[in-house]
């Protein structure tokens, strides 16, 4: 009891996010219009009441995988960009034609009015994720990670007026409640393996009676359930189709709490077997990283909505972010002749070398780009006159952002940030964090494998800068397209504006203390013993073994 | 001194250069954009004149971008004397050049684009020569280039501008890149990019490249390293400084560059950016004398640059032509001049050269816009009524140039290379000696050919009958790139006509005199600093030897030179007075002995292993500061080497300016008939010894060839691969969707197998890694 009490203690900011999320449902749906108007300030009010109290309530609880620092941070990356995400989706509601019709009926019939449930579901979706950084038992984790997908299908179903958001939230429904069965699955193998559920035990467990099969297994099958999450190979195949069928703020939404609540799970459930990880895993995840960013960046060249373009990007990404937990906290003896080669001696203090600081580190980096490409996307509109489109309003096309630069100069100066950051040009973030996950990379005790991830990474790279480059060359290059018109939405230009500045920050000041404290946050993680002391290498690295 | 003042240089241009920017945003503004950049170039002057008589020295940590461990990637400056010295010649030069560019480009429609670029490039300059980190350098390296390239295009809408802008840029590619693997390399070696040490901001201590390569060349015992790696890092910055400065082989592109205004040819391509390539290798003197061979080969291409460059401007009949190929010529000069260690002599080299060939640019700009844009001095004479001033300013540089002995600065400057490198040669130094001396001759023989092509120019000009051809679209055939350079600057100047009436009558009436302001004032002030004036200023301003820069270069130099059997320095050239810095009338020699404690207590932390360690032996010390770099007792023709040198040049100088005058002045048509009985070498100098089209064969032509062999590879296998890929989806969407239900069933499928594929790739990895 007492240690449930002392549980609940470190859970206030997500308390506080439920409760935001009722008095949302509360407002939504009341009958006074001005109380309607007020809910998106609701939601952003208790975003910001729980970032205080995750910054204000000492987080000192150890953690059983040695990720101290891990929920706080990964609270604080979810709360911040999600005011962002927020302010980019406030509105979304209203623009509906079942909402326009409830708001301008005399008499206000609450059972029509969707306001409400959307911020609630906004709010439950990022408690959801919060919750995931403070997992610590299976259970626990699976709940979390049910509780950021669930709101997810309705908010993907209600906010646009087309058919294609049932279609996409359908599709993303049932494919999510395959994969959560795939996950669950390899938590009850993980279950079998050690006769536990929470993290401790089962890390004393591993401890003691090392790794077995059964435990291999189930992890394995953990890891390709939340490929989902992550919208990782074989698990990717939703995600263009999804992205394009929901509103362009909600799919923002989608690329990035969604994805760091998988990441998360990810870097919990390697935990429990630790690293260098077993061959098996090693073999599985690098294959999946290796295909998930080639086959992501080689699809996106060749889309023709941008929506579908942004959402392969969102799946090369993962594979990049896969490098980070491939290396994990990577205390090997490799690291020190990286060190060495950045001109210092081995100074474990560093980010430098930490692949689970790169993953922290990039997830926010790579979710500032995204939500500034989603807001400039979200900001257009497209005339499509008499003839209305299926795709309705929404600007989804090469078309639609033809000569954006003529008329809307500044939009088009965020797309550019966005789209440099996420290439990986400096001194924007997805620069540093390529640089921090390259280096985990090949810092990490994997000889031959470091150097073909690395070159993976490097050759994909280039090949993403052929489809983002594209975007801005017809953004800045192309002719102006007359039909494409600016949304009366300032806060959601605000939004994507500010998103592109952090970008900035984040690759150049906020760059070292960000990174410091990502790697403080992981820098105990379980690492099972110094290369030095390693049973003899298998296969994958048998060739280079010493 | 506060060093935080030191931002304000290069950012005051950086202000102004994006305020000329918004001054492009509406044509009324376009004339403010003069002023903007004046402002900015000056105040930036103005603060290091401050900072260089506020004694400063250091290092500046503006910002700190990136840390990791002891690598830190950030903005920090550092001063010394070196570093002063060329913001002096930067921002100075380049603020007269700006005032003379008001008047110059005037009524020119990208008025406020041209000095957007340059007060930018005033910013990129500054950053190069205050980096403290190579990486800032590279930076700064690039912005110069970049500039250059904005700059020499600035006629953008005339093709050729836009060709000699892209080779500038891709000839300065070639040199880059080697520049960049060499900072690989350095950073491979050294751990660190700083050139000095700091400490960081976590509180560990680095070192700087300089400081290491110092301690390395020491345990060398001065004879340099025998390790590759020693070698191949002073090589590659090496080519990138030759790319910069156009030396042999990659300096094709600076007469090129002449197709930018003449005011850019002034300030970008003669004074300031093309000697960065100088700057970089006295920065990085010790990793260059760490290498046994890199000092020689500077000084070898150097030398022959000198004289191949000097070759091609004695035929060449257009008027930027012969100081375009001058300056490479003159650049040369300081190659050879740091090759042969002298690194005073090449500095100084730069400062004098700054000047005189700013000032010979910009005259020659006012011949032209007095000409309506005529280049050929083929058809111009006697000018000297209609241009009184410009005439006399342009002698004044002219005899800079020549080397007119003791009053001119470029005499004192040209000597000191000259001398040294025959010093060093005669001293037999490394076991290169016989290389050196011939490289000294070279370096006589092209003083002889500069003296002469100078005065050429100069007598066809502005002596004789007076005849002209007012500059229009019809040209002569043979110079192809200036001739289009003229037809680029009558452009600039009929649409001057258009806007100001003031300067109506150009295209038909005679050539007349450039007003004071803004043009002839600053290179009055410029013909100064080329004088004898401008050589007593060097001192002033850091040319002392035992407080300024040369004591600085003497320092890292006396730890190269061991000291042979020679006497000290007591029998070393007289050299002139004011190189001791002003009130320093004491003899030389006496002093070379209160040098030595003192450059002992210099170094502290460097002590020296066992043996011939310089520092400790007072004499070489003594000798390096008393002297040039303590080489140079050898006799030589029977006197002293500094002596000798000294009236063979003044005297080979004097020949130089006689024989022009014979020929152009004098006695014209001897000039025909020795033409005539020359004339096939004349006929491969004025076709530029036919490099360009060498290098087009060899290889122009191959990469266009593989471009096209790459183009169909690329037509045919790429895009193919693309068509194929992009078709892909459509092809397996046709194939799984016979209905549009049947598409997710099609997606779960493609999970559960992707699933099993995985599974199945694990198990073949798992059951092989253990069995």
């Amino acid at each position: 009891m007492e240690t449930l009490l002392a549980k609940l203690g470190t859970l206030w900011p997500e308390i506080v996010l439920l409760m935001g999320a009722v008095s949302c449902l509360a407002t939504g749906l009341n009958h006074s219009p001005f109380a309607r108007r007020l809910t998106p300030a609701v939601a952003a009010a208790s975003m910001l009441v729980a970032a205080l109290l995750v910054l204000i309530i000492p987080d000192d609880t150890v953690h059983p995988l040695g990720l101290d620092g891990m929920g706080w941070f990964v609270k604080l990356a979810v709360l911040g960009v999600g005011l962002l995400l927020l302010a980019l989706a406030a509105g979304v509601p209203d623009a509906l034609m079942q909402q326009r019709r409830t708001d301008a009926a005399v008499t206000f019939d609450a059972g029509t009015s969707i306001k409400g449930e959307f911020y609630a579901f906004f709010l439950l979706s990022a408690t959801g994720a919060m919750l995931t950084a403070g997992a610590t038992d299976l259970v626990w984790l699976f709940l979390a990670l049910e509780l950021v997908s669930l709101p997810t299908y309705v908010m993907i179903a209600t906010t646009r007026d087309t058919a294609i958001a049932q279609e996409s939230a359908i599709k993303y429904f049932f494919l999510g409640a395959m994969s959560a069965a795939v996950f669950l699955y390899g938590f009850a193998l993980i279950y079998g393996a050690t006769g536990f559920t929470d993290f401790e035990n089962i890390r004393a467990a591993v401890e003691a009676d090392g790794v077995n099969p059964l435990l291999i297994v189930g992890v394995m099958m953990s890891v390709l359930g939340l490929c989902f999450k992550v919208a990782a190979v074989p698990m990717h195949v939703y995600a263009a189709d999804v992205y394009q069928g929901a509103a362009t703020p909600v799919t923002a939404f989608l690329a990035y709490v969604p994805k760091v609540a998988g990441f998360v799970a990810l870097m919990l459930v390697l935990s429990l077997v630790g690293w260098p990880l077993p061959t098996p895993v090693l073999a599985l995840l690098a294959v999946v990283a290796v295909l998930t960013m080639t086959l992501g960046n080689l699809l996106a060249c060749v889309q023709g909505n941008l929506k579908r373009v942004l959402a392969y990007s969102s799946i090369a990404q993962s594979g990049y972010l896969m490098l980070g937990l491939i290396a994990g906290p990577a205390l090997g003896a490799d690291v020190e002749a990286v060190l060495t080669l950045f001109g210092g001696s081995r100074d474990v203090s560093q980010p430098i070398g930490n692949g689970l600081a790169a993953v922290l580190f990039y997830l926010p980096a790579y979710g500032l780009a995204t939500i500034a490409g989603f807001g400039v996307l979200g900001v257009l509109w497209v005339d499509r006159g008499e003839n209305p489109d299926p795709l309705d309003d929404e600007a989804q096309t090469f078309d639609s952002i033809s000569g954006l630069w003529h008329r809307h100069p500044f939009l088009a100066g965020v797309l550019l940030v966005s789209m440099l950051s996420l290439v990986g040009i400096p001194p924007l973030a997805g620069f540093m964090g390529k640089v921090l996950l390259g280096s985990s990379i090949v810092s990490a005790p994997l000889q031959t494998l470091s150097y073909v991830l690395l070159i993976a990474l490097v050759i994909n790279s280039a090949i993403s800068a052929a489809y983002y480059l594209r975007i801005i060359i017809v953004a800045f290059f192309g002719r102006d397209a007359e039909a494409t018109h600016v949304r009366p939405t300032p806060l959601r230009f605000a939004a994507a504006a500010v998103a592109a500045v952090i970008a900035f920050a984040l690759g150049g000041h906020l760059a070292t203390p960000v990174a410091q404290s990502a790697h403080e946050a992981t820098r105990h993680g379980v690492v099972k013993a110094p290369p030095s002391e390693l049973p003899e290498p298998d296969t994958a690295v048998a060739d280079a073994a010493p | 001194m506060n060093l935080i003042v030191g931002i304000l240089i290069p950012l005051l241009p950086l202000i102004a250069a994006a305020l000329c920017l918004v001054c492009c945003w509406k044509h009324a503004w376009s004339k403010a954009s003069w002023v903007v950049a004046m402002g900015g170039v000056v105040l930036s002057f103005v603060v290091s004149m401050l900072m260089l008589f506020g004694g400063a020295a250091g290092s500046l940590s503006v910002y700190e971008w990136m840390a990791v461990g002891d690598f830190s990637v950030g903005v920090r400056y550092f001063f010394d004397p070196l570093t002063l010295l060329m913001l002096f010649v930067v921002t100075g030069v380049g603020s007269l050049i700006v005032v003379y560019a008001g008047g110059y480009m005037k009524g020119d429609p990208g008025y406020p684009r041209f000095f957007a670029a340059v007060a930018l490039f005033i910013f990129a300059m500054t950053t190069l020569v205050m980096a403290d980190s190579l990486v800032l350098l590279f930076l700064g390296w690039e912005g110069v280039g970049l500039c250059s390239y904005l700059l020499i295009g600035h006629y953008f809408q005339k093709d050729f501008a836009v060709q000699a802008a892209k080779k500038a840029f891709i000839v300065n590619r070639v040199g880059d890149f080697c520049l960049l693997i060499g900072l690989f390399l350095l950073f491979q070696e050294y751990g660190t990019l700083s050139l000095h040490g700091y400490t960081a901001e976590g509180g560990a201590v680095v070192t700087g490249i300089l400081e290491q390569a110092t301690l390395a060349l020491k345990g060398t015992n001065g004879e340099g390293s025998s390790a590759a790696i020693d070698t191949w890092i002073p090589m590659l910055l090496m080519m990138g400084a030759f790319g910069k400065s156009a030396q042999f082989p990659l300096f094709v592109w600076l007469p090129d560059a002449m197709a930018g205004p003449t005011p850019v040819s002034a300030l970008v391509h003669a004074a300031t950016m093309v000697t960065s390539g100088v700057y970089l290798i006295v920065r990085m003197l010790p990793v260059f004398q760490l290498s046994p061979c890199a000092l020689v080969t500077v000084a070898c291409v150097g030398g022959f640059t000198a004289l191949f460059a000097a070759t091609i401007a004695l035929c060449s009949n257009d008027l930027k032509g012969v100081f375009a190929y001058s300056t490479v010529s003159q650049l040369g000069y300081m190659f050879m001049g740091i090759g042969a260690v002298s690194a005073g002599g090449a500095i100084m080299h730069l400062y004098t050269h700054a000047f005189f060939k700013a000032l010979l640019f910009l005259t020659a700009g006012s011949v032209m816009h007095a000409l309506a844009g005529q280049l050929d001095i083929r058809t111009m004479s006697g000018l000297r009524h209609r241009m009184p001033v410009t005439a006399a300013l342009m002698f004044v540089g002219c005899l800079a140039l020549a080397g007119l002995p003791v009053l001119s600065a470029g005499f004192w400057s040209k000597d000191m290379i000259l001398a040294d490198t025959m010093a060093v040669g005669l001293y037999d130094w490394r076991g290169y000696g016989v290389l050196y001396q011939v490289i000294a001759w070279v370096g006589i023989v092209t003083a002889l050919l500069t003296a002469f092509y100078t005065f050429r120019l100069w007598f066809t000009v502005f002596m004789g009958e007076e005849r002209f051809v007012m500059g229009d679209e019809h040209h002569d055939e043979e110079s192809h790139d200036t001739h289009s350079a003229g037809e680029v600057e009558a452009e600039a100047h009929n649409s001057e006509q258009r806007e100001v009436p003031a300067h109506h009558d150009h295209m038909h009436d005679a050539p007349h005199e450039m007003p004071w302001w803004p043009m002839n004032a600053p290179l009055v002030l410029l013909a100064i600093g080329s004088t004898v004036v401008g050589v007593w200023l060097f001192g002033l301003l850091g040319g002392n030897e035992k407080a300024g820069f040369e004591k600085m270069t003497l320092d890292a130099v006396a730890l190269v030179e061991h000291h042979g059997d020679t006497g000290h320095g007591d029998e070393h050239a007289p050299l002139p007075s004011f190189r001791e810095g002003p009130g320093e009338g004491a003899p030389v020699a006496s002093d070379s002995h209160v040098a030595a404690p003192h450059a002992e207590n210099e170094h502290p932390p460097l002590t020296p292993p066992e043996g011939r360690g310089i520092q400790t032996d007072p004499h070489a010390a003594a000798d390096a500061h008393a002297g040039h770099h303590g080489l140079h007792h050898a006799t030589f023709l029977g006197g002293d080497v500094h002596v000798v040198m000294m009236w063979m040049s003044g005297l080979i100088a004097l020949a130089g300016i006689a024989a022009a005058a014979y020929f152009h002045w004098v006695h014209r048509p001897a000039r025909d008939a020795v033409a005539k009985a020359f004339a096939p070498v004349v006929t491969l100098l004025r076709n530029k010894w036919y490099v360009d089209e060498i290098y087009d064969a060899i290889i122009v032509q191959p990469l266009k060839l593989f471009g096209q062999v790459f183009y169909i590879f690329d037509a045919l296998l790429i895009d193919g691969l693309v068509k194929l890929t992009g078709s892909m989806p459509r092809i397996l969407g046709t194939g799984v969707k016979p209905a549009q239900s049947g598409k997710m069933q099609g997606y779960g499928l493609g999970m559960a197998l992707g699933v099993a594929l995985l599974a199945l790739i694990v198990l073949v990895a798992f059951v092989k890694g253990t069995g």
